[in-house]
Parts: C-alpha cells; structure tokens; sequence
C-alpha cells in the first residue's frame, strides 16, 4: 500500500520533526520503505503498529541510534540524519528507552543532576578544581533536580540507587532525567511498558502536563489508554504508513484494525 | 627483633603502600570511567618520572615544576593511549580482554622504547627535602616519603570529592554506566572516556614523580608497578578509590612484615599468598561488590 491510499493524513501547520521517505534494510530484511512522518510543534504523537512493523528502527532513526539508508531526518527544517544522538540531545532531541536505562549504581538526586549536564557551562576545568562558577551551577542543578523530583513524585527516593527502584520509578526517574533539561521534543519508547493501571494514569498526566507546557511528545507504544492522550497517531505496518490521524479515526480503519488490532 | 626495626618496617610498608595504592587507584579511576583494565598504569609513572627527572636534570628546573611537568606527561600519555589504542579497538567491537591485551602491549611498548631513549641504567632523582629524614620512635623516615603519604591522601580525597560533588565527575560515571542512557541527555561520552584516561594518567604520574627518588627510574619499573598497584585494586574492590589505598596499604605491610619476621626474599610469596586468600573469601574485594560498580 502507498501512502496516497492512506485515508487519514494530516498536515500539521507547524512541523517540529519530519520523517522523509526513510528506507532502513538489514541484510536483505527491508523494515522500512520510504517511510513519512510529521511530529507537529507542541503535539504528542504517537506511533503504533504489530511487532515486527519497524516502529523501534523508526524510533532509533529519529533518535540517532541508527542512520536511514535512504531519506532524511528534518527538525528545526535541518537534516539530522547522519547528526549524533549527543548533538541531536544538545539541540533538545531526547529519548528514553524500552528498557528503563537509569544510571543504577547513582542516586535518583544524581541521576537527575546528571540528566542536567548539557546546561553546564562553567567548562571541565572549573568543574575539576571546584572553581566558583562551578560550584554555583551544581547548585542550580541541584535545586533543579529537587523540584523535579518533587514534580515526578520521587522526593522520598531521592538518595536510593536508582537501580534498586521498582520498575514503575525507574521509568518514572528516566522520564524526568530526559525532561529536566526542557528537551523540545521528548521521544519515549514504549514508557508504560510494566507499569500497573495507576502508575499508567500518573504517566499519562505527566505526559499531558510536560505537553501543555509546550514539549513536543513523540510517543511509540502498544498501550492504547496511553495512546488515547496522542493528538495524532501513526500507524506503521511491515515498513510502511498506513495510517496517520486523530486516534478515534484511526482505531476506526479497517486496514488498522486488519493490521493491527485483529478485528 | 627491635621495636626500631619494627617501627622502620612499618614505614617501609606505609610508604610502598601507598605507592602501590597511588598505582591501583589510577587502575580505579579509568577501570570505573571507561571499564577497561589497564595495564598500562605502571608506564604512566615510568613516563612521568623520566619526564620529571629530564626536566630537573638538564633543564634545571625546581623540583615542584618538574615533578608537574611530569605529572602533565602521564596524563598526556593516558590521552594518547586513550585516543590511539583503546579507541580504535572499541571502534572495532573489541571485547574487554581485547582491549587488556592491548594495553599489556602498550606497556612493554613503553618500557621497550624507555630502554632505548633512556638507557639501562637506574637513574636517581631528588625528593621533596632532599635526603633528610624524620625520626619517628627511633626509626627514621625521608621526608620525602611524607611528602608522598601526604600527597597520596589528598589525591584520594580529592578524587572522592571529584566523583561524589561535581557535575563532571559524576557525568563521567553516567557514561561509564549505561553510554547510550548518557548520550541521550548529552554527555559526550567519547571525550568522558578520554578525560578518564586522561585523570588515570595524571594520577600515575603523581605516583611516578613521588616514587621516583625512593627507588630510582628504571625501563622496568612500570609493569612491575602496574603488578602491584593491580593487585592493590583488586584487593581492595576494583573500581574503588580507597579500596585500592586500602589494598595497597595492606600489599604493603604484609611485606614489610614478611621482610621482619620471615626473609625479604619470601616477601612476594607471603604477601602474594595472604592476598590470594582474602580473595578466595571475599572475591569482590575488601569493599565488596559496590567497589565494582561505577557509583
């Protein structure tokens, strides 16, 4: 199916991140033909799709983890496809992983210190000898990383390694390390997997609420509740779009509900 | 036996103690920055104290600035190691036993070229206070060993402050723990390595210049060194900043009390064998598992 056969597109006004005709093989396996995307500018959009359709090497091409073999990466209206994941985190690019990857063997408090590392400007020097400036930015970073942790509610773990959280605060602390730095576009890779209903609820609200306050969401997931808080959806099917739009529309796809959800 | 001579020993054994410590916790540094076991550790001393000793004797310069100088030498052979070897293996998928055996050829490629820009000989060099010494209960010990006591503690200390209370410190053990979690929130994890090597190069050669003028420069002090300060790291937890002072303290008592109560010449083989079976029994060392960890 090509795109054009697509009955639910959307044009955002305003594009944050564009996927353009992205093709990904490896060895002979194509996981991704000329596969579009748009992340529109202050939207939480969302990706689905069955196992197997391409939706983590969509991600890692997003993200920097991997290049595409052909087509672009654009954010900003700049190509970034060959650009590094630490350049593309600098310009406001962050992402989390499918498996929480928090720092385990440091504190929640400098997990999230850590995550506000590219806000440093003091220099390595004046880090190594402690110099004034240096010793004032940690501070800021401190603060910074208490209020966020009140924010995450993860005040009463704050001095726990974070690798003998549960998994519902890991993932909690790698979203907030990921937003603590006011990343313009916020990618999590599937954030509900194992958490329980409540822990799913309080991402959800976090999710709405990083958004309202004008981070761009860019959500992969099979959670439906959690997809529900998407402004528009993607639907991504043995390497190609066959969806794209509101959520309710999209469920309502016959080629979705085929591909995807069994009916 | 004497209780001058038991207190004399003792501060033998202090002082190799801490030298074998200042090697270990070098071995520490880059093993918790970058979870590479170097064995090059024992050539960033050997190289630093080469580069001290040319300064003080051909360019004359006082002994503070030439032992930094060679202190600035080792940690820009750690740069160098970091960029030439360690970095192209990794690039190329290499495993950790990949990138130890790469080091070990690294370390008898130093020792190898030291042999042939510096010669055979031993060469002396002075210490802090020249050959006073301090007499302590009727034993006495060179002031420049206190010196090196002195200057080894505030290294560790400082080391712990680096690692516990700065951004960069603890950026660096982010990246050493999870590298993609780290580049995600901008870490350049590359140039964390580089630093770490960089820190674990500076830190044997400020145990290369303080060692020096107590058992002079030789092309094959550095894997000899690199043979104890490994062993004080893994006694003492590898990865951990003070495990490995501790380790080296205890490498170091254990043979000055061989020496006193046995033979020197059973000094290895006593140490060696006591150390052999604190690790059967505590196999992740004196502070246990967390000395393995980056945090």
């Amino acid at each position: 199916m090509t795109r054009a056969d697509a009955p639910l597109t959307t044009t955002p006004s305003s594009a944050l991140l564009e996927v353009r005709a992205v093709s990904k093989s490896f060895g002979g396996l194509h996981v991704l033909r000329a596969v579009d995307l748009t992340i529109a500018r202050g939207s939480i959009t969302g990706l689905i799709g069955p196992n197997g359709a391409g939706k983590s090497t969509l991600f890692n091409i997003v993200s920097g983890f991997l290049a595409p073999d052909r087509g672009d990466v654009i954010y900003h209206g700049r190509p970034i496809g060959r650009i590094s994941v630490v350049d593309r985190s600098r310009a406001g690019l962050v992402r989390t992983f499918q498996t929480p990857q928090v720092f385990g063997h440091l504190t929640v408090r400098e997990n999230l210190v850590a995550g506000c590392h590219k806000l440093g400007r003091s220099g390595m020097l004046a880090d190594m000898l402690g110099l004034p400036l240096a010793r004032r930015e940690l501070a800021q970073m401190q603060r910074r990383a208490a209020l966020t942790a009140a924010r995450f509610s993860l005040e009463p773990v704050a001095d726990v390694l974070a690798g003998k959280l549960p998994v519902g605060q890991q993932r909690l602390l790698e979203l907030a390390r990921a937003a603590i730095a006011d990343p313009e576009l916020l990618c999590l890779d599937e954030p509900s997997s194992g958490l329980n209903g409540d822990e799913v609820d309080q991402l959800a609200r976090m999710l709405t609420q990083l958004n309202e306050e004008g981070m761009t969401v860019f959500l992969v997931s099979h959670d439906m509740e959690l997809m529900g808080c998407a402004a528009t959806v993607n639907v991504l099917c043995f390497g190609e779009t066959i969806a794209s739009g509101p959520f309710a529309a999209v469920k309502a796809d016959p080629r979705v509900r085929e591909a995807y959800l069994g009916a | 036996m004497t209780t001058t001579l038991f207190i004399q020993s003792l501060l033998a054994g202090l002082t190799n103690g801490f030298v074998y410590g200042l090697i270990g916790l070098g071995i520490s540094v880059i093993f918790r920055g970058t979870r590479v076991v170097n064995a090059m550790q024992g050539d960033f001393a050997l190289v630093a104290g080469i580069a001290a000793c040319l300064a003080l004797d051909w360019l004359g310069l006082p002994i503070a600035v030439g032992f930094l100088g060679g202190i600035i030498a080792g940690a820009l052979v750690g740069w160098a190691v970091e960029l030439l070897l360690i970095r192209p293996t990794q690039a190329r998928g290499g495993s950790e036993d990949s990138l130890l055996l790469v080091t070990l050829g690294g370390a008898f490629a130093v020792s190898a070229a030291a042999l042939l820009y510096f010669g055979r000989d031993s060469r002396s060099m002075p210490g802090f206070g020249g050959n006073r010494s301090l007499d302590v209960f009727d034993a006495a010990i060179r002031v420049h060993a206190v010196w090196l006591i002195a200057i080894a503690i505030v290294v560790v200390v400082a080391l712990r402050l680096f690692y516990q209370r700065t951004p960069l410190g603890q950026s660096i053990l982010a990246a050493s723990i999870d590298p993609e979690g780290a580049a995600t929130i901008g870490i350049n994890v590359p140039r964390m390595r580089t630093l770490t090597f960089m820190l674990g190069g500076a830190v044997g050669g400020v145990a290369g210049v303080l060692v020096s003028p107590l058992i002079t420069i030789h092309y094959e002090m550095g894997l000899l060194l690199t043979l104890k300060g490994f062993t004080a790291a893994i006694v003492g937890g590898l990865g951990n900043p003070f495990g490995a002072i501790m380790g080296g303290l205890l490498l170091g008592l254990v043979e000055a009390m061989a020496i006193v109560f046995v033979s020197s010449g059973y000094k290895d083989v006593i140490a060696m064998s006591l150390l052999i079976l604190i690790m059967i029994a505590m196999p992740n060392g004196l502070l246990g598992r967390r000395g393995r960890v980056g945090g």
